[in-house]
């Protein structure tokens, strides 16, 4: 695999991310889907490819592979993507707490979305998947890392994705105590930007 | 490397692993977009789209058919089964052109997913929407089918609302 350089209309030139480099867990019990993740990702120059069709599976391959990034989708069985990421967040048996979570859903409505990023989701990709919108989703979570966060009733990536400079209202975790952040209904306007990216 | 300002919460900044090894240890700069790289993955899709076609075709038959053992004896098994395969569907759709079968896919996912309604309004809902992800089918009606996929889409919600909203 090469170092990928190319020239955009400007002649700027442009170096791709190793990603022949990386690891990359896909976890989905469809496997028609866990084929179109896998050939995307493939395409992208991913080195390294594991799967697994359920938690259970995927809890042993991050055991013995320790990929460098998690893609699982939600409506999985019988544990679920949700339920998945919080286990992988919050258990003492987890390999790794850190490792960052794509969550890919057909269900885009708030209360999913909510319970998503509450288990620990770094970033979600919304079905039908394309390759430009898993190739966003992962240069998001390479380019702009959060912060961990471990509160009695949370552990995963900073829940508030974005810094206002101009907010000049009460920090809600540093006031209150951890829960209130957790209890929080999002906005429309935040599952958009979430589901954006 | 911890913010202690609050005993409850810890904030820390884990090592980004991702980064060091994509960027060579920060020695590749930039944001990594190549649409070169993104044009690789859009042909791998290409070529898979071919083999999800196939799964389409029988994933049609199969909601046929599941319908059809609704008409018989409607167990909530059968309901299972049509809201896995709509969930299938609702993630290959557009990947194989057919954007109508993601959106009626989705809808019935949901519709099976969260709804409290049962008995024969749930078989007669399910059914408009198979009735419906069959005919985008075997049309075929590609993309988002224009007029055609409006009317399409709004003769379903019609009939989805008729079929709720009676006594």
């Amino acid at each position: 695999m090469g170092w990928f350089a190319s020239a955009d209309s400007k002649g700027e030139r442009r170096v791709s991310f190793r990603f022949d480099r990386i690891c990359i867990l896909v976890v989905d019990d469809s496997p028609h889907m866990l084929n179109l993740l896998c050939d995307i990702l493939r395409g992208l120059g991913v080195g390294i490819v594991h799967t697994a069709l359920d938690a259970v599976d995927a809890f042993k391959e991050i055991k013995i592979t320790r990929p460098d990034l998690v893609i699982c989708d939600q409506a999985m069985e019988p544990i679920c993507g949700i339920e998945f990421a919080r286990l992988l967040r919050t258990s003492q048996d987890s390999p790794d707490i850190h490792v960052p979570i794509i969550m890919v859903t057909g269900y885009c409505d708030t209360q999913t979305v909510m319970q998503a990023r509450d288990a620990g989701v770094n970033e979600f990709l919304a079905k039908p998947i394309s390759a430009k919108a898993l190739y966003l989703r992962l240069l998001e979570v390479i380019n702009n890392p959060r912060d961990f966060v471990k509160t009695k009733s949370y552990t995963g990536p900073d829940r508030q994705r974005r810094f206002l400079e101009d907010y000049d209202g009460p920090e809600r975790r540093k006031k209150n105590g951890p829960d209130t952040a957790a209890a929080d209904a999002l906005s429309n306007a935040e599952v958009d930007a979430l589901m954006e990216g | 490397m911890a913010d202690t300002g609050d005993q409850d919460v810890v904030i820390y900044t884990p090592p980004n692993k991702l980064k060091d090894k994509v960027t060579l240890g920060g020695r590749i700069t930039g944001n990594g977009y190549d649409p070169k790289v993104l044009a690789r993955a859009n042909a791998n899709v290409a070529a898979m789209a071919g083999r999800l076609l196939k799964v389409a075709a029988r994933d049609m038959v199969r909601l046929e058919e599941i319908c059809g053992e609704l008409n018989q004896n409607s167990r909530e098994e059968h309901f299972i089964d049509l809201e896995k395969i709509a969930h299938e569907i609702t993630g290959y759709g557009t990947t194989i052109g057919f954007d109508l079968l993601t959106r009626f896919g989705r809808s019935l996912s949901l519709f099976l997913r969260k709804t409290d309604i049962g008995g024969e309004v749930k078989r007669k809902v399910a059914r408009a929407h198979v009735d419906s992800m069959v005919l985008v089918y075997r049309t075929p009606i590609k993309g988002d089918g224009g007029k055609n996929g409006d009317t399409l889409t709004s003769m379903l919600n019609l009939t989805i609302a008729k079929f709720v909203d009676e006594p």
